[in-house]
């Protein structure tokens, strides 16, 4: 699966490993991550996309709130992964 | 949330899609004059029912009929009832049918006995507006890609787009993001990937594009009083052309 700019991922890899991340940009081989917790919005994380599990989950609010105004909160990005979290 | 769908989720989904086109067929042909919306809708939801699935409409968020039923000026979400059809009008058909969990959505609109030349072009661009809106469906491309392919075709025949009303994702539940709007600027929006699914339907009108809720909170009629006509499918994104699965 391509991993997209939105989507839900857990990190298979480092010290990170399976915790849950938003893709909040993407470059080549790499994505960049954010939890709105360990990884914030300003310092998110640059993780190998060998180094990630994708959900099957794209978070639109996030797709859209970057198109429009270029970045999303922490509080925004937890409440994305909480509510990721409440659906399984 | 954005939910990417497996091969065999997308089969199910197909298997719905199946039975919407089938119940289609059946309704199609008590579309005359003097028959009832409510009907029409009894002879949908038997025909479901009959096929193991079950009416993805009815009781969803307290709606009460299993398809919905709008007429003329209706845009979308008539209630189905007494209403006899008359020669001359247009009626739009929404219904979606949950197998094994998968739901699709699929609508259209008919001519009922002989149509004014006018209500043929509304709902040929209508359906038409459809195809050249998924064109634009394929892995990568954006998502309002396809919203401006609609509009671009339908106001090109001076028609307008309803605004306040979407496409939507489909899969587990009738409704999912992302929604799906029928206007909007190419290059924008989500980036679509093989395995979404999402209702394409736009809401077009032959008057100006505003809407009113009638008292029933769910019948959605053109202002201005002008004629509306619905065309819907629940489509796959793949790595070529979309997969069609109401057809």
């Amino acid at each position: 699966m391509e991993i997209v700019v939105g989507q839900l991922v857990f990190s298979k890899a480092g010290r990170d490993k399976d915790r849950c991340f938003v893709v909040v940009r993407t470059e080549g081989e790499f994505a960049y991550l954010v939890d709105g917790d360990l990884r914030k919005a300003d310092t998110p994380k640059k993780k190998k996309m060998k180094h990630i599990r994708p959900t099957s989950c794209i978070s639109q609010f996030v797709v859209d709130k970057i198109n429009k105004v270029g970045k999303v909160t922490n509080s925004e990005i937890r409440k994305e992964i909480q509510g990721y979290k409440e659906k399984l | 949330m954005v939910t990417i769908k497996t091969n065999h989720e997308i089969q199910l989904m197909k298997k719905a899609g199946e039975i919407i086109s089938a119940t289609f067929r059946e309704v199609e042909k008590y579309i005359r004059p003097g028959v009832t919306t409510g009907e029409l809708d009894k002879i949908a939801e038997s025909y479901i029912r009959s096929c193991d699935a079950t009416p993805s409409f009815l009781h969803y968020e307290g709606y009460p009929a299993t398809m919905c039923v709008s007429v003329n000026d209706e845009v979308v979400h008539g209630i189905p009832g007494q209403l006899k059809l008359v020669e001359g009008d247009i009626v739009s058909l929404d219904l979606g049918a949950c197998y094994q969990g998968f739901h699709g959505d699929s609508a259209k609109t008919y001519g009922v006995g002989t149509i004014s030349k006018e209500a043929q072009q509304l709902i040929d661009v209508t359906r038409q507006s459809f195809y050249e809106g998924i064109k634009y469906a394929k892995h990568g491309n954006r998502l309002h890609d396809i919203s401006a392919a609609i509009q671009k075709y339908a106001e090109s025949f001076g028609y307008s787009v309803v605004r306040e009303l979407t496409g939507h994702g489909i899969g587990t539940t009738v409704h999912e993001d992302p929604n799906v709007p029928n206007y909007g600027k190419a290059g924008t929006g989500l980036r679509l990937q093989k395995g979404m699914t999402i209702a394409v339907e736009p809401m077009i009108v032959v008057g100006r594009r505003n809407v009113n809720i009638l008292d029933d909170d769910w019948t959605i009629v053109t202002e201005d009083g002008s004629l509306a006509a619905h065309y819907e499918h629940t489509i796959a994104i793949t790595d070529g052309d979309p997969l069609i699965l109401t057809l």
